[in-house]
């Protein structure tokens, strides 16, 4: 299942990300048409040169700066990198071929930047003109060691050219950051002087380049070669309006500010170890070093029963990765707009965690990294700053977190919100046993009941009721098991979607039995609400049943309509020890569909329906299109998308055990989720998740209030509405 | 002497309404176990009180009357009811399951050698013996019980029983029992007022009641404005009590007050057991719950499988012109 | 301040009424499939309030005391996970079969036995049957005084100030030490016990006390004992037939009901 999964991954690479990054091509274009022109122009022109080092004497004091300048840079790296190393060693390397594309895609690529417009292409340009600038400079070093003269002629010229232009870009780009800032609707992020020391020293440099240039052209070339200077045309423009001035002060003023230039640009450069500008180096790094497990797997805490502390609650208890990626975050803010919490203005933006987390770790963890040079307790001194968790980030927004993985997927630079999150989550429950009543009776219910559904009035065999002889037991001698699980079972509503469940796999005649009765939650909600011990109690006991019953095994398949369950059972059950396939129920149909076993021929009425994701199933495992090719092949259905689908799709803001928490804040995640199905003018909204079907249901009595009951967007599973279409009538009646 | 002692409690207007009910019940009792109906009465300001025990089934009267039993407190009450038991020598004392019932009966039963079976249903003789129904298990079942000491005490959930038809031409026998003053070691030092305004849940003919299902304390307010129309009080469940949604004088329920009104509107209430046991002895329940599965709905007498947001404006209105 | 608390372990009283079965040959409830057996909830509810009073005293103990078949171990387990020192589990087998009167005996014979500290608490009845008595009969046992139906327990010096639930309010009750106290559901919810805290509570010896070592002989405790007896335990059935008011829209839905209840003449 894991290969059909990432085939799927393959076929469902989203769109926009392409048509962005299509824009990197015609910022290249330039290079091309300038060359070509300087080759015609090499007649003219030949001879053309400039000197190195014109006008300045000691140069050679730049030389003796440098080292200190890359002794600066790296002090403040491993500086920081001691702070880092208080956490807990846990480096990966697995799978390389996928890290190693990510570090040139998303890395150096900036594949994930472009996916935002602007700031696509105002990161492309101040990417590029650095790029470019510094490569220029690089030449003209090297060119001036070699023997050989390259840089002569049309090809002085042509390379006269792209210094230029690759200014006026980095300037472009410089502006377009700066007007954001002063711009941006939402003032969430304000910059800091971070922010204003790059840009405006970036600003700086460039214009003091343009001077410097205009001053030597100015001054050496315009009267004696007025043609080469054409081919610096923003250093032209600025040698005209230096034209008045007397060539002896120009070339003061010129030895001045090549001097403020030089200078400049080696103290910009120094703030690559200590300020964001580090994003250089450590983005690329984070790409390689983020997981390349599936995204909705949170890991296991080993030898549960041994540990000193259970989740996180000091710094030292992250991980060396989870502390190095605060420092990667530019405070872009992507993950903050995408977080469904922070849309419906709830208490929590995953932007704001990781930035508190780096100033704590700023704070206190070079605190504690010199109480460990001197010998002290970690903690010594530091017994008056507010608690990491509870204190530095606040419970109601550990909380909040639907785990719904949309911050990390928009994340340029590869950070991991989610499992930062859980691991404090993990604390609050299993160290302090701090946490919302709902969550605390859904934990109890788990434990006493097996289930999280606190005052359900049904048994696990309710929603067979009156049907008990259609549904297979499970003898272990069936292809597939169907997992009912708990909401599927519990809750009035998922029962009829197990019934349809059934009834389609009875159709297709599909081998499958149920286990009827015994079964027991997977553990999933424990673990996304941050009780991992009770997960692995749960987990326990449900791969002992599948065991003892045969579902364990290689050949099996279990079915489930639930993603929660999907996940868990795909992603994390491998590390408990199952061997089972898995299948989500949606996959199975389309199979059924395709293989001609299930034919949606009925005539069902003419409707428009949109698809809604379940982060659980899309964008955690990269099933989007199963679902999407079953409701394309029901008669009489016209597909519609809303804005955010697929990969973008937002939370119906029961994910991360949010299902079984009292919502705080402005507005309910699941209203703005319904309000953009209703917008879509769909008279239907499918899902293929039994939580985003109840939020759907319940956002509706809200949103929808006042609209007549037939008027109302109608929520049903992929399954439902397959049954209504290939369920012969026999079965149906039955 | 007496086979059946009753400990009554009286208000401002009497003998309260659970007395009334274990008179009348006390009497049928009294008829198959031989003997008669005595009533005991712990308070301040008895002799009306007293009065209004003969036509309501009493042979005799035993009266406390003493500043210090001005509130219920079981240090003071305890010897009290001990010196009238052992007095009237009863073979059956009958309690009300009130917060004095609750606290004394199991005291006394074991001051006096015995037991107490709690909150009884339904009362019938059995030779000697008095067989006790009660709901157990948080509702979900019954047993039958008899105490097998004497005297069999027994308490008696209100408006489980029938009071008799007043008779005037009955008089009792009024005996005052000598008070010694008590050694407290628990004393009363202040009382609040329950929150809840108008009619007393206990006291209504019609309850309209809210749960979990309302989705939040505002819809409470739609209750009241409902309840408004009716005469009714307002009720809640204990799920939406514990969620602050209401306050927990007004739960209905096994742990909160139990109501049997004429009418018991039940209003996005599932029907858990627990709940059922507050209200389960109201003569009609209708139940509005958009669950057509919900348990209400196996209890009640009228359903409207419905959205409550919508019906109840409708509903207000409907009974607004029903009732002009 | 010294705390002993007595829990009883019990089906979970939120098993939903579909699985709730009875054997009325044996009376006797049915464990319900896939559903463990709990602490009382008003049990764990006075644990919550001994943790409360330790911690407001600054010392002292909370230790409890469970009677019961080996599955009582659980609610003291739990107990002592959400922070209580100590459990004493009264094991015997002449335990079995008993009333309120006999657990209540063995109970205070058993606080006598560890001796009598300045609180004892209950809840307010063990969710099962629903008595509510044996805090009650070991206050008199003990000769203590007694609490009922508490929503509220304070320390004040060395005193404690507690307010009852009653029907139409609360009181604020002053009791002297040392003392009997029930706790009700509006005391709030009990505390989730941290895993360390469960950890510990595992690997923590419990003591198991006989009806010998109380001083009471079998004729005096389990079914030789008790003064209450059961004749019957059954399901209770509703007769009503529901009639489901049917309608296009709201309105006509209300109107409907008003209709039925007129007809039926209970408006």
């Amino acid at each position: 299942m894991t290969e059909s999964a990432e085939s799927k991954r393959k076929t469902s690479a989203t769109s926009t990300g392409k048509r962005v990054s299509a824009l990197a091509i015609p910022a290249w274009l330039p290079l091309g048409g300038i060359l070509l022109v300087s080759g015609a122009e090499t007649v003219r022109v030949t001879g053309a040169h400039r000197e190195l080092f014109f006008n300045i004497d000691h140069f050679w004091v730049l030389y003796m700066l440098l080292p200190f300048v890359i002794g600066i840079i790296v002090y403040g790296l491993v500086r920081r990198s001691r702070v880092w190393r208080l956490g807990k060693p846990s480096f990966n390397f697995d799978n390389m071929p996928q890290r190693l594309a990510r570090v040139l895609k998303g890395g150096a690529g900036t594949e994930r930047v472009l996916s935002d417009p602007y700031s696509g292409v105002m990161h492309l340009c101040i990417m590029t003109s650095m790029i470019v600038l510094f490569l220029v400079t690089a030449l003209l070093a090297i060119d001036d060691y070699i023997p050989v003269d390259i840089l002569v002629g049309p090809r002085y010229l042509g390379y006269s050219l792209v210094a230029d232009i690759f200014g006026l870009v980095g300037i472009v780009g410089v502006a377009m950051a700066i007007a954001h800032r002063w711009v941006r609707p939402r003032t969430a992020w304000l910059p800091t002087w971070e922010d204003w020391l790059i840009l405006g020293g970036l600003g700086m440099l460039l214009v003091t380049g343009f001077i410097v240039e205009g001053l030597r052209i100015h001054t050496s070339e315009i009267d004696v070669h007025p043609e080469w200077s054409y081919w610096s045309p923003v250093g032209y423009v600025v040698a005209l309006m230096f034209s008045g001035v007397r060539i002896s002060a120009a070339l003061d003023i010129h030895t001045t500010f090549w001097w403020i230039h030089m200078v400049g640009a080696l103290s910009w450069i120094t703030l690559l170890g200590y300020s964001k500008l580090n994003h250089l180096v450590l983005a690329p790094a984070n790409a390689f070093l983020k997981r390349t497990s599936a995204p909705g797997k949170l890991d296991m805490i080993e030898n549960i029963e041994e540990q000193e502390h259970f989740g996180v609650s000091q710094l030292e208890h992250f991980t060396m990765k989870q502390i190095f990626e605060l420092d990667v975050c530019v405070r872009c803010g992507r993950c903050t707009d995408n977080c469904p919490a922070d849309i419906a203005g709830q208490p929590l933006s995953p932007m704001h965690i990781i930035q508190d987390l780096k100033s704590y770790a700023t704070s206190v963890g070079e605190q504690k990294v010199a109480n460990l040079v001197q010998g002290n307790d970690l903690n010594f001194g530091l017994d008056d700053e507010a608690p990491m968790v509870g204190g530095v980030v606040r419970d109601e927004s550990l909380w909040a977190c639907r785990t719904c993985g949309a911050c990390v997927e928009a994340c340029p630079v590869f950070i991991e919100h989610v499992p930062t999150i859980v691991d404090m989550r993990r604390s609050l429950v299993m160290e302090e046993a701090r946490m919302p009543d709902t969550v605390q009776g859904t934990l109890e219910t788990l434990e006493r009941q097996g289930h999280p559904w606190r005052g359900t009035p049904y048994t696990r065999e309710s929603w067979m009721e009156g049907f008990e002889d259609q549904v297979p037991e499970w003898t272990g001698e069936q292809d597939y098991l169907y997992f009912v699980g708990c909401t599927g079972a519990f809750v009035d509503r998922a029962q009829e979607i197990t019934r349809s469940v059934v009834s389609l796999l009875r159709e297709a005649d599909v081998s499958f039995g149920v286990i009827k009765g015994m079964e027991s939650c997977n553990g999933d909600p424990a673990r996304r609400l941050g009780h991992e011990y009770l997960y692995q109690i749960l987990a326990e006991g449900l791969i002992e049943l599948f065991n003892e019953t045969g579902v364990n095994d290689e050949q099996k398949t279990v079915i489930t309509h639930c993603p929660h369950c999907f996940n868990t059972f795909l992603n994390e059950y491998p590390d408990m020890g199952a061997k089972f396939q898995v299948i989500h129920h949606t996959q199975l149909l389309e199979q059924l569909v395709d293989e001609g076993r299930l034919v949606p021929s009925a005539d069902v009425p003419e409707q428009t329906i949109t698809y809604h994701d379940s982060c659980y199933l899309g964008r955690h495992n990269d099933i989007f299109e199963a679902p999407r090719r079953i409701l394309e092949q029901v008669p009489n259905v016209t597909l519609i998308e809303m804005p955010r689908n697929r990969e973008q799709g937002l939370c119906c803001g029961a994910g991360g055990g949010n299902m079984w928490m009292e919502e705080q804040g402005k507005s309910r995640v699941n209203e703005v989720r319904v309000e953009e199905a209703v917008a879509t003018g769909a008279e239907a909204a499918c899902t293929a998740c039994p939580f985003c079907i109840q939020m759907f249901d319940s956002g509706i009595g809200t949103v929808q209030l006042d609209v007549e009951d037939e008027d109302k967007l109608k929520v049903l599973d992929v399954a439902e509405l397959l049954q209504a279409a290939a369920v012969s009538e026999r079965q149906a009646d039955a | 002497m007496a086979s059946i002692l009753v400990f009554g409690e009286s208000d401002d207007a009497g003998l309260t309404a659970p007395t009334l009910e274990m008179l009348g019940a006390a009497s049928r009792l009294s008829g198959d176990l031989g003997g008669g109906v005595a009533l005991a009465l712990i308070g301040t300001a008895l002799a009306d009180a007293a009065s209004a025990a003969g036509p309501a089934g009493a042979d005799t009267v035993y009266t406390a009357d003493s500043e210090s039993f001005a509130s219920y407190q079981t240090d003071s009450y305890l010897p009290v009811a001990q010196g009238i038991v052992e007095q009237d020598s009863p073979s059956v004392v009958l309690m009300s399951q009130s917060s004095m019932g609750r606290d004394l009966a199991p005291r006394l039963a074991t001051r006096l050698g015995t037991a107490a079976i709690m909150d009884s249903l339904g009362l019938e003789v059995d030779g000697d013996r008095v067989k006790a129904t009660r709901s157990c298990y948080g509702g979900n079942a019954r047993q039958v019980v008899t105490v097998q000491t004497d005297p069999q005490v027994i308490t008696v959930r209100p408006k489980s029983q029938d009071p008799l038809e007043a008779d005037d031409a009955r008089s009792p026998d009024v005996i005052a029992v000598d008070v010694a003053e008590p050694t407290l070691r628990a004393r009363t030092t202040g009382k609040e007022q329950a929150e809840s305004e108008g009619i007393r849940l206990e006291d209504a003919e019609i309850v309209v009641s809210g749960g979990r299902g309302l989705g939040g304390p505002e819809a409470f307010a739609d209750l009241e404005s409902l309840a408004g129309v009716l005469t009714a009080a307002v009720g809640s469940s204990r799920a939406a009590c514990d969620l602050g949604w209401y306050p927990p004088s007004q739960q209905v329920g096994l742990t909160g007050t139990v109501v049997s009104p004429t009418l018991y509107v039940a209003i996005a209430i599932s029907g858990a057991s627990q709940h059922m046991a507050g209200c389960g002895g109201s003569k009609n329940i209708v139940a509005i719950n958009k669950d057509p599965d919900a348990p209400i709905f196996s209890f009640s007498r009228f359903g409207i499988v419905d959205d409550y947001k919508k019906v109840l404006p409708a509903l207000e209105a409907a009974f607004a012109e029903a009732l002009d | 301040m010294d705390v002993i608390v007595c829990v009883k372990q019990i089906p979970d009283p939120e098993t939903p009424a579909a699985a709730f079965k009875v054997d009325e040959a044996a009376m006797q409830v049915l464990p319900a499939q896939g559903i463990s057996p709990v602490i009382s909830p008003f049990d764990a509810q006075a644990v919550e309030a001994a943790l409360r009073i330790k911690d407001a005293s600054g010392d002292g103990t909370v230790n409890i005391i469970s009677l019961g078949p080996d599955s009582a171990r659980d609610a003291i387990k739990h107990s002592l996970a959400m922070g209580a020192d100590e459990g004493y589990h009264l094991k015997d087998d002449a335990f079995e079969g008993g009333d309120a009167w006999t657990i209540a005996l063995a109970l205070s014979k058993a606080i006598q036995h560890l001796g009598v500290p300045d609180v004892l608490i209950f809840g307010r009845q063990a969710a099962d049957w629903d008595q509510g008595t044996v805090g009650s009969i070991v206050a008199e046992l003990l000769d203590l005084p007694s609490a009922t139906v508490l929503r509220a327990v304070e320390l004040s010096g060395d005193s404690i100030t507690v307010s009852r639930v009653v029907a139409d309010g609360f009181e604020n009750i002053e009791l002297s030490t040392p003392c009997v106290l029930t706790i009700s559901n509006e005391f709030g919810d009990p505390r989730y016990p941290q895993l360390r805290q469960i950890m510990q509570a595992a690997r923590k010896q419990v003591t198991e006390l006989t009806a010998a070592d109380l001083g009471l002989d079998a004729s005096e405790v389990g079914s030789a004992g008790s003064r209450i007896q059961m004749h019957a335990l059954f399901q209770p059935t509703s007769d009503v037939e529901v009639e489901i008011i049917e309608g296009d829209s709201p309105e006509e839905k209300a109107a409907g009901l008003v209709n039925a209840l007129r007809e039926a003449k209970i408006l």
